[in-house]
């Protein structure tokens, strides 16, 4: 006699034969409209509009022209551009973009007017403000070295908090870009690559090979080379992360280059 | 999922395409309506991709998911004032014969195919709870923490909701084959 538990497991067994014949209504294409809807609520946010470009028409005018006068002296900056590109840190002082905390850096500047400091523009790069201020709501959030070189010395906000520069001295590890006290400069950018730096220009050029930077394709462009060459002589790595557009400019090798980069997070 | 996280919005949308079938499955299952259905399940992704900040890394993702799609799910339900029906058919049976209209299938076709409609209009009188928990479990092939997920319970409590359910299942069937 069939106790329960055998009528149980046949009926178990007839529910998992009915499930293989179920219909299911057709799944839609889902991720095409949740896709769509995260766009267009990131896009109709009024405090932070997407900005295609990373700079302003006049703000690019600007730095092509630091970046032509950079390439032509190249490695010798003359005396008005070392000093517009030293004012990134010493413009009412050196030294850390946060309130004062942490020790100077190993270059030796000077402890940091935080107030003078945010009121002085870097060359083109936007407006001066702590790192505090520009982490504060940033969406995607930006990315920071996990580790060395830790937090930079300068932080730069451009359209309306879409595009920021961090700079750091010169130290052992980040050799100087041409003469500039400068050790390191990444540029985050909120969207992609192809917008914010490419642009329909991608093209195979000499010098600008592709690069893996941990999941994500990376772009590396020898200094001096093409239209996306370095602004203060450096080696530029362009990569994608975490909803960002990252570029990279140091003198550092690829491969240290690449390290480096991986470390943002 | 870690690029999702960080707000890479088309690490979410492979993300999304992995699991769409399950989620709007879930909600066809919930809401009883597939246009329902599909709003929920829409709606749950974009909700899920604004709390991902919330979302522990390495765990796994779709339990979680569904939880936010049942939710969703239920409240269309609830708005449109439907008890949900059971949205499934079993599909067409296709015989042997099935290139020659003029075939009939055996009798033990017939009558298994029979029995297979008994079931799933036992089902469809079951009250919901035991509705979703079965289905979910045997006809979307959902694992106890997504069964669980979707059906609004513990986990630990599936084995035993799903236990009883099948009980009230073979008892209706038994008050069919009587009536019948």
């Amino acid at each position: 006699m069939p106790d329960r538990r055998d009528n149980e497991r046949e009926l178990e067994s007839e529910l998992q034969d009915l499930g293989s014949r179920v219909e299911h209504p057709p799944t839609p294409d889902l991720a095409g409209a949740v896709r769509s809807r995260i766009e267009a609520e990131e896009g109709a946010r009024p405090a932070r509009p997407r900005i295609r470009r990373p700079l302003s028409p006049a703000l690019r005018g600007a730095a092509a022209a630091a970046m032509l006068v950079l390439l032509v002296s190249v490695p010798a900056l003359s005396p008005e551009m070392r000093g517009a590109v030293t004012g990134w840190f010493e413009a009412g002082g050196g030294g850390s973009a946060e309130s004062g905390a942490g020790g100077a850096p190993e270059s030796g500047g000077a402890a940091p007017d935080v107030e003078t400091e945010r009121q002085a523009p870097g060359a083109g790069l936007g407006e001066r403000v702590t790192l505090r201020e520009a982490s504060a709501g940033a969406e995607p959030p930006l990315l920071l070295p996990e580790g060395a070189p830790g937090e930079p010395e300068a932080v730069y906000e451009a359209g309306s908090g879409d595009e920021v520069t961090l700079v750091y001295r010169a130290r052992r590890g980040l050799p100087e870009l041409s003469d500039t006290g400068i050790g390191l400069i990444i540029t985050e950018t909120s969207g992609d690559l192809e917008t914010a730096y490419l642009d329909g220009e991608l093209r195979p050029e000499a010098g600008r090979a592709r690069v893996r930077v941990d999941d994500d394709i990376g772009y590396w462009i020898p200094a001096g080379e093409g239209s996306l060459a370095g602004r203060a002589g450096g080696n530029v790595l362009l990569w994608e992360r975490g909803g960002r557009a990252l570029r990279m400019e140091a003198d550092l090798p690829k491969q240290e280059s690449v390290r480096l980069a991986d470390s943002l997070r | 999922m870690e690029r999702a996280r960080r707000g890479d919005a088309r690490a979410y949308g492979e993300l999304v395409r992995a699991h769409q079938e399950a989620a709007f499955r879930t909600a066809c299952l919930v809401s009883g309506d597939a246009s329902d259905a599909e709003d929920a399940a829409q709606e749950a992704f974009v909700k899920a991709y604004r709390a991902l900040g919330r979302f522990r890394a390495g765990a796994p993702f779709r339990p979680w998911l569904l939880s936010i799609v049942a939710n969703e799910a239920r409240n269309r339900r609830k708005a449109a004032g439907r008890r949900a029906g059971l949205a499934l058919r079993v599909a067409a049976e296709t015989s042997r014969g099935g290139e020659n209209p003029g075939f009939s299938p055996p009798e033990s076709a017939v009558v298994a195919a029979e029995r297979r409609e008994e079931l799933l209009a036992a089902l469809g009188g079951l009250g919901d709870a035991d509705r979703i928990v079965i289905s979910c479990r045997y006809f979307l092939g959902l694992s106890e923490a997504e069964t669980a997920a979707a059906a609004g319970c513990a986990r630990g409590t599936v084995k035993s909701r799903l236990s009883r359910a099948i009980g009230r299942l073979r008892e209706r069937m038994r008050e069919g084959e009587s009536a019948g």
